[in-house]
């Protein structure tokens, strides 16, 4: 944690106060005309910092104690394997989600005050509701790649591979899959391309993320429904749940 | 336990499939009693499915065929389990490491008087990446007396032990037997395991080849009592020349021996302790060698208190 504060402070905090600058202004003429697009422009920067302290955070979370043998200890213990997933999941999305959580109040706080406008409660609710639940995804994700995990080696990999799979090559997925649907992926306001882009969002914890913060924004409109978007996000949190707390049903040290 | 099975799966990468896995030799139709009170040593040469048997007592493993009187839940319950060599590191303390295993028991306080046992109440606050590996093995003892099991299994306690904290950990291991505890023990370190057991199992290729007292499992394998002779003049058959005497190693009643070697320049007659050693290699046809058992010996450093800090 040591590490990450500078990080999340650096990227949350420094992301509120550069964007909520009144002469901010944004490669292709994006605007920012409201306190609840600050937000979800910083956005991009808890995918890219929170997230990774997810990653830091989780991605050893069972390899750890595996490799170590602190695993077989804790497995023979009377606590019900499904208790004890439940409090790896607390502790691990905990670790990163508070820290995150207190510097988007601040983040909040700052938009406030330097626009002289705050986000409504509603739109705080789901800025905060949203950053939680990608936290927990990518936590989620983390301790599942950590018990396949059998060495530290393959631990980082498993771990970085997925953030960086999410964070960094989501977008050559979705233009190859656009390739290979015959829509044109050089034109980025094709309303098809949007749609595409949106459908393979929802396939992925960072895009989803963005869909769920996108639900306020009338403008923005890539064809997929607020219900549709909602299931999505129920899939993602209740899916990698069950699939973990399975796998640790199963595990053996 | 009864007619016990498990097979678990081991990966065999081949280059078709690299995540192939087939199933490894485990351990087949067990017949175990694991009696109150008493020490059973578990032995066996490596890859004899000792740690495979002592986690399906653990609940680590749900047996795949066969009966045990316990459920894997009530196994859990009532059983404390140290597994061999546990790495413990990072900065959270030995009282912090302790109250997790104490949470996940639903203790909520660490008793001081568990530190004291294992020796590492001046220890509470040290972080693991500063413990010794025997103050590793210590904590891991720890959590294994966590909630007062009524059977403790204990694979490979004695490495990373100075001889010290041996002879201390085997006095631990007796008062707790005396106090209604079932204790079994997987060690290599055979040596000293003859003076620390009541009865013991002899594993060998995922079986139970033979288990009883001591003294009973040694005559059925014919490697009973050894007695050591020594005297002076000409050695007699089958002794060996030793200075200007002669020695040698008998098996036999020690009345009748002296009455054979009296007229034979007979000295010194002293009773040897049952070789596990022998037994293993007279139940299994190996030679020593084939066994991987270390024969390291602790006996020169005298015995400490039970409970006392080293």
């Amino acid at each position: 944690m040591k590490v990450l504060w500078p990080l999340l402070i650096l990227f949350i905090i420094g992301a509120a106060w550069g964007l909520s600058d009144n002469n901010a202004s944004l490669l292709g003429g994006i605007e920012i005309d409201s306190p609840y697009a600050v937000l979800y422009i910083s956005s991009a920067f808890i995918l890219l910092s929170a997230t990774l302290g997810a990653v830091f955070i989780s991605f050893d979370g069972i390899s750890r104690d595996r490799i170590s043998g602190v695993l077989e200890i804790k497995l023979s213990q009377p606590i019900s394997r499904r208790s004890l997933g439940g409090s790896l999941i607390l502790g691990h999305w905990a670790a990163i989600a508070l820290p995150t959580c207190l510097l988007s109040v601040v983040a909040i706080v700052i938009i406030g005050e330097r626009m002289g406008d705050y986000p409504s409660l509603g739109e705080v609710a789901l800025y905060l509701g949203a950053t939680m639940l990608v936290l927990l995804w990518y936590t989620l994700i983390q301790l599942i790649a950590s018990s396949w995990a059998d060495d530290m080696g393959s631990s980082i990999a498993l771990g970085m591979g997925s953030w960086m799979l999410f964070t960094l090559l989501w977008l050559l997925l979705t233009t190859v899959v656009a390739g290979l649907l015959g829509v044109a992926v050089d034109q980025t306001s094709n309303p098809e391309w949007l749609q595409i882009q949106a459908l393979m969002d929802l396939l992925s914890p960072n895009g989803l993320y963005h869909l769920l913060l996108e639900i306020p924004l009338n403008e923005v409109d890539r064809g997929v429904n607020t219900p549709v978007v909602v299931l999505f996000a129920v899939l993602w949190t209740a899916l990698p749940t069950w699939l973990l707390l399975r796998r640790l049903q199963y595990l053996t040290p | 336990m009864s007619s016990v099975g498990y097979r678990h799966r081991i990966n065999t990468p081949r280059k078709t499939n690299p995540w192939a896995k087939s199933y490894a030799q485990g351990i087949h139709d067990i017949d175990l009693v694991i009696p109150k009170s008493s020490i059973m040593g578990l032995i066996g040469p490596n890859g004899a499915g000792k740690t495979t048997l002592l986690r399906i007592i653990t609940g680590l493993y749900k047996q795949q065929s066969g009966t045990i009187d316990l459920s894997l839940a009530e196994r859990r319950q009532k059983t404390g389990f140290m597994p061999e060599q546990v790495r413990w590191e990072g900065r959270a303390s030995v009282a912090e490491s302790l109250k997790e295993i104490l949470l996940m028991n639903g203790l909520d306080s660490l008793p001081e008087k568990l530190l004291q046992i294992v020796g590492l109440a001046k220890r509470a606050d040290t972080p693991l990446d500063e413990l010794s590996q025997g103050m590793r093995q210590r904590l891991s003892l720890a959590c294994a007396l966590i909630g007062d099991p009524e059977i403790l299994v204990l694979d490979e306690p004695m490495n990373g032990l100075d001889p010290l904290a041996q002879r201390a950990f085997a006095e631990l291991l007796r008062k707790l037997a005396s106090k209604g505890v079932a204790i079994i023990i997987s060690s290599h370190q055979v040596a000293g395991m003859i003076d620390l057991v009541d009865t013991i199992a002899l594993l060998h290729r995922g079986q139970l080849l033979i288990q009883g007292d001591v003294e009973s499992v040694a005559k059925k394998l014919d490697v009973g009592q050894k007695i050591a002779i020594s005297g002076s003049g000409i050695p007699p058959e089958g002794m060996e020349k030793d200075g200007n005497g002669w020695k040698g190693v008998l098996q036999g009643d020690p009345g009748e021996l002296i009455t054979a070697f009296q007229n034979q320049g007979l000295e010194f007659i002293s009773p040897q302790p049952i070789d596990l050693v022998e037994m293993i290699t007279a139940a299994t046809g190996l030679s020593i060698e084939d066994t991987g058992l270390e024969l390291s010996s602790s006996d020169m450093i005298p015995l400490k208190k039970w409970g006392e800090e080293e």
